[in-house]
């Protein structure tokens, strides 16, 4: 059990940090490429958090997360004259759960089939936009620029989503409903012979990350104001990203999506603003490293350093 | 020639399923191992076999200890499973099956033989050398998985649960076969058995297993006419 | 319905796959399409390239569960190795064949040893991750070294064509599909008679009987993933001789590729992974011909796509096995 002194260590730091993140765009007011980098960040971690409630907790290899990204982001481009604007972005969660009921079908293969199977929505959407100009072809769209275009107006939202998408994962896993996802997890047949309807968790759990997937698809979209098929499914960006980071971090953690996605950022941005040309090269050999020596995720590490910090007692 | 397993203790994760177990197989001996369902005999053979690993405890074979030894090596030492539930490599076909359990290279060296005799104990199985394993009949299967385990020429074999599921003709014959392999090939049997008559009327020791523990043992044919075996196994009569 | 030995299950695919690729070129052919059967053969070439570059994918997956992400790689790299053997040393490629296997089977030992031992027993999870960042690793050396240009292995020999009745064929990719099907029938040979062969077998059904009947388990990895890593370079050379390459298409094409013919064909068996390779193969240059080149990759995984929905254990069911 956590002490008082323990809650308070905890609870100091975690007012801390956000002080300090609160504080980024007027720290880096001259440097609006940091603001971006976090805002970014805040981004990939939405992605991450909510992958990892269906992927992680569920053990459901979900493969179509662009299209979840993508919907999201085009949906504020197509609504963002008409709508108002943080209404968009719950609209464009809203549209990324409704396309996610497309990959349903796919619920009755295991595994890497499934895994496959998923991979298609991208693809799909990707190729009926292209086809269709009133979506905006393969040129894609532009969105409004409005009046007050700044970072900071989109640092914040991205902060406030993060950090929402981690309550509410957390709070779900920790209810009833979380417990059976993680029993799922773990072993679908057991599971499904103990009673638990692994389809409805398994749909559920996929319109949990669909949603918040959409929302940052539509807040990242109203920040570059233009979406474009190929960037806006982009599976490599969206998809496996989130996946690697939260395989770094550790998987079926809270804090694994958070750190992955961190270190992950970290070492993408310095290896390829420094290192340009062996960026790829060093990028494969970190990966390949991290997962022979760190295979539970670097939250495992960490865990572990805490526990004999504190000693004995527990 | 003995097989020495001493109080050994088996878990799978936090849950303890072998509580101390021992027994002894001496050269050239049959020995039934018999319990009721989940009482942890397929789990004592696996840890014999190296598939599972004791907690604590000690399995010597013939004086040197198993226990370094990964499952191939202990094959190598003249150590042989039937296994349970006849796990044939379903698409391979009948002679495949054979041959692959004669992996290692002394036993590669003698296959023609070793080949030629296991054919002649079971005939059947060399009617159908060429048809997919998959095919075969519960009986022959069983016949198949046996002869798979034999190619090896061991001189210890454990069979786990080798009626189960089997017409009782077929039974019969296979404990036949049982009962030669040790009478006529001197070779050591670990025998786990459910129809606990048949197990005893060919044994010479026996063993009863009872929720992981030894409950009692002695010579088959004392244990055969013993109270507690015959409430709990053989029916009240 | 269920054939009960080997001959009959070889038989039935070869005449299978025989009988359909008759008709379809005698019926072109008739209907004055001479023309079409050209694309087809082009087709049926492709496609033999195709599946020799998937089965060591399969048979890794067969025998071990494991998805190698790096496998495009592994094929390229091979690719560049007798490229360079040539421009270097002017080796011909027919000869380096060898080489590109020996190469390519020492990194095969070294990713086995470093990598997929220590990770294998952990999970799925880290494998995919460090194959994923080893194809990574090994995409931008390549680009690094070699640049993004493609190449493609040009002998004195590569620009003759021959003719085949009404079809005109680079001399060059009949020889190589030759070479192909060679490898493949010496292939399934030694999995179906030799006692390695048998063994791989054995583990990619169960692996943990085989432990109990004598198998080294460890070892069977070990060995299935060298001769694998050898056959990608084989594969790899033999494409560098037939068409263009570059660093980047390992990951994009061969890899997808490769996954979609395993699927096709059934992790366990060479024929049917003949079979899928052929399909895909057509596939593509037919697809091609009437929806333009930019989707060549996409036809992939369309056919990905189909068979998984449709027919997830392989186009011959679960008869046709390792």
């Amino acid at each position: 059990m956590v002490g008082v002194k323990e809650a308070w260590k905890t609870a100091v730091g975690v007012v801390a940090a956000l002080f300090l993140l609160v504080s980024v765009p007027f720290l880096f007011s001259s440097y609006p490429f940091v603001t971006y980098i976090i805002f970014l960040l805040f981004i990939y971690i939405t992605l991450a958090a909510s992958w990892n409630f269906a992927g992680g907790y569920g053990g459901q290899m979900n493969l179509a997360q662009a299209a979840f990204f993508g919907a999201g982001a085009y949906t504020q481009a197509l609504l963002a004259k008409t709508v108002p604007p943080y209404f968009c972005l719950l609209l464009g969660g809203v549209a990324a759960v409704a396309i996610s009921t497309i990959v349903i079908p796919c619920f009755r293969f295991r595994g890497t089939y499934f895994a496959i199977g998923t991979l298609v929505l991208p693809e799909i959407i990707k190729v009926i936009i292209i086809n269709r100009e009133e979506l905006g072809g393969a040129g894609g769209l532009h969105l409004p620029v409005p009046t007050q275009y700044q970072i900071a107006s989109y640092y914040y939202p991205s902060l406030i989503l993060a950090l929402i998408t981690i309550l509410i994962t957390y709070l779900l896993i920790r209810s009833s409903f979380g417990y059976s996802l993680q029993a799922m997890g773990d072993d679908e047949d057991a599971a499904e012979s103990i009673g638990i309807a692994t389809l409805k968790y398994k749909i559920l759990s996929m319109f949990v990350n669909a949603f918040f997937a959409g929302i940052a698809g539509a807040l990242y979209a109203s920040y570059i104001l233009y979406v474009q098929p190929y960037q806006a499914f982009d599976m490599v960006n969206w998809t496996f990203y989130p996946i690697f980071m939260v395989l770094l971090g550790g998987i079926r953690t809270m804090k694994g999506p958070i750190l992955g996605s961190i270190i992950f950022m970290g070492l993408y941005y310095v290896i390829t603003l420094y290192l340009t040309e062996l960026s790829l090269i060093i990028f494969g050999l970190l990966l390949v490293v991290i997962a022979v020596f760190l295979p539970e995720g670097i939250s495992s590490k960490i865990t572990f350093k805490m526990r004999e910090k504190k000693g004995s007692g527990s | 020639m003995s097989l020495n397993v001493e109080n050994v203790d088996v878990a799978y994760g936090d849950l303890q399923v072998l509580w101390g177990v021992s027994l002894e197989v001496k050269s050239g001996e049959l020995v039934a191992l018999i319990g009721s369902n989940g009482a942890g005999k397929t789990t004592t053979l696996k840890t014999i076999m190296g598939i599972l690993s004791p907690k604590s405890g000690n399995i010597k074979y013939l004086e040197s200890d198993l226990l370094k030894l990964k499952p191939y090596e202990r094959v190598k030492k003249g150590i042989a499973i039937v296994p349970e539930g006849r796990r044939l490599f379903p698409y391979m076909s009948v002679l495949d099956n054979i041959l692959v359990g004669a992996y290692s290279r002394e036993a590669r060296e003698k296959l023609k033989d070793n080949l030629e005799w296991v054919f002649s104990l079971f005939p059947i199985l060399k009617e159908r050398k060429d048809q997919l394993a998959s095919t075969l009949s519960g009986g022959e299967q069983q016949m198949l998985n046996i002869a798979r385990s034999l190619i090896s020429k061991p001189k210890l074999i454990m069979f786990d649960e080798l009626s189960f599921g089997l017409a009782p003709i077929v039974v019969s014959k296979l404990v036949d076969t049982v009962h030669r392999l040790n009478k006529e090939e001197h070779m050591s049997v670990l025998l786990v058995e459910q129809n606990v008559r048949n197990a005893l009327e060919i044994a010479d020791y026996g063993y009863v297993l009872e929720n992981g523990r030894v409950m009692l043992k002695g010579e088959a044919k004392d244990l055969l006419a013993s109270e507690y075996v015959k409430k709990a196994f053989l029916g009240t009569i | 319905m269920v054939p009960k030995s080997y001959d009959k299950i070889r038989a039935k695919q070869a005449t299978i796959i025989a009988v359909l690729l008759a008709i379809l070129a005698l019926t072109i052919s008739y209907f004055g399409y001479g023309w079409l059967t050209q694309f087809f053969a082009l087709g049926v070439i492709l496609g033999g390239i195709y599946a020799v570059a998937a089965i060591p994918f399969a048979w890794i997956y067969g025998v071990m569960r494991f998805f190698n992400l790096a496998h495009g790689e592994l094929i390229i790299v091979g690719a560049y190795v007798s490229y360079w053997l040539f421009v270097i040393a002017q080796i011909d490629p027919f000869v380096s064949l060898p080489l590109s296997f020996a190469f390519l089977a020492a990194v095969g030992f070294i990713y086995y040893k470093v990598i997929v031992s220590r990770i294998r027993k952990v999970g799925v999870n880290p494998t995919l991750v460090a194959s994923f960042g080893l194809a990574f690793a090994l995409q931008g050396l390549m680009l690094l070294i070699c640049r993004a240009d493609p190449r493609a292995i040009l002998t004195p020999y590569s620009k003759v064509g021959i003719s085949i009745g009404p079809v005109v064929l680079p001399l060059i990719r009949v020889i190589v599909l030759l070479v192909a099907v060679t490898i493949m029938i010496l292939l399934r040979y030694f999995l179906m008679r030799t006692f390695f062969g048998r063994a791989c077998r054995a583990v990619s059904q169960d692996w943990e009987v085989s432990e109990m009947i004598g198998i080294n388990s460890e070892r069977i990895y070990m060995l299935s993933f060298i001769l694998c890593s050898g056959l990608a370079g084989i594969a790899g050379t033999l494409i560098g001789m037939a068409y263009s390459f570059e660093p980047t298409i390992g990951l994009r094409a061969y890899l997808l590729k490769s996954i979609a013919i395993t699927v096709l064909g059934g992790v366990g068996s060479i024929g049917g992974i003949i079979a899928g390779g052929i399909v895909l193969g057509l596939a593509e240059v037919f697809g091609a011909l009437f929806l333009g080149g930019g989707y060549r990759d996409a036809i992939a995984f369309i056919i990905l796509i189909l068979a998984i929905s449709f027919k997830p254990t392989g186009l011959f069911g679960k008869v046709a096995h390792l």
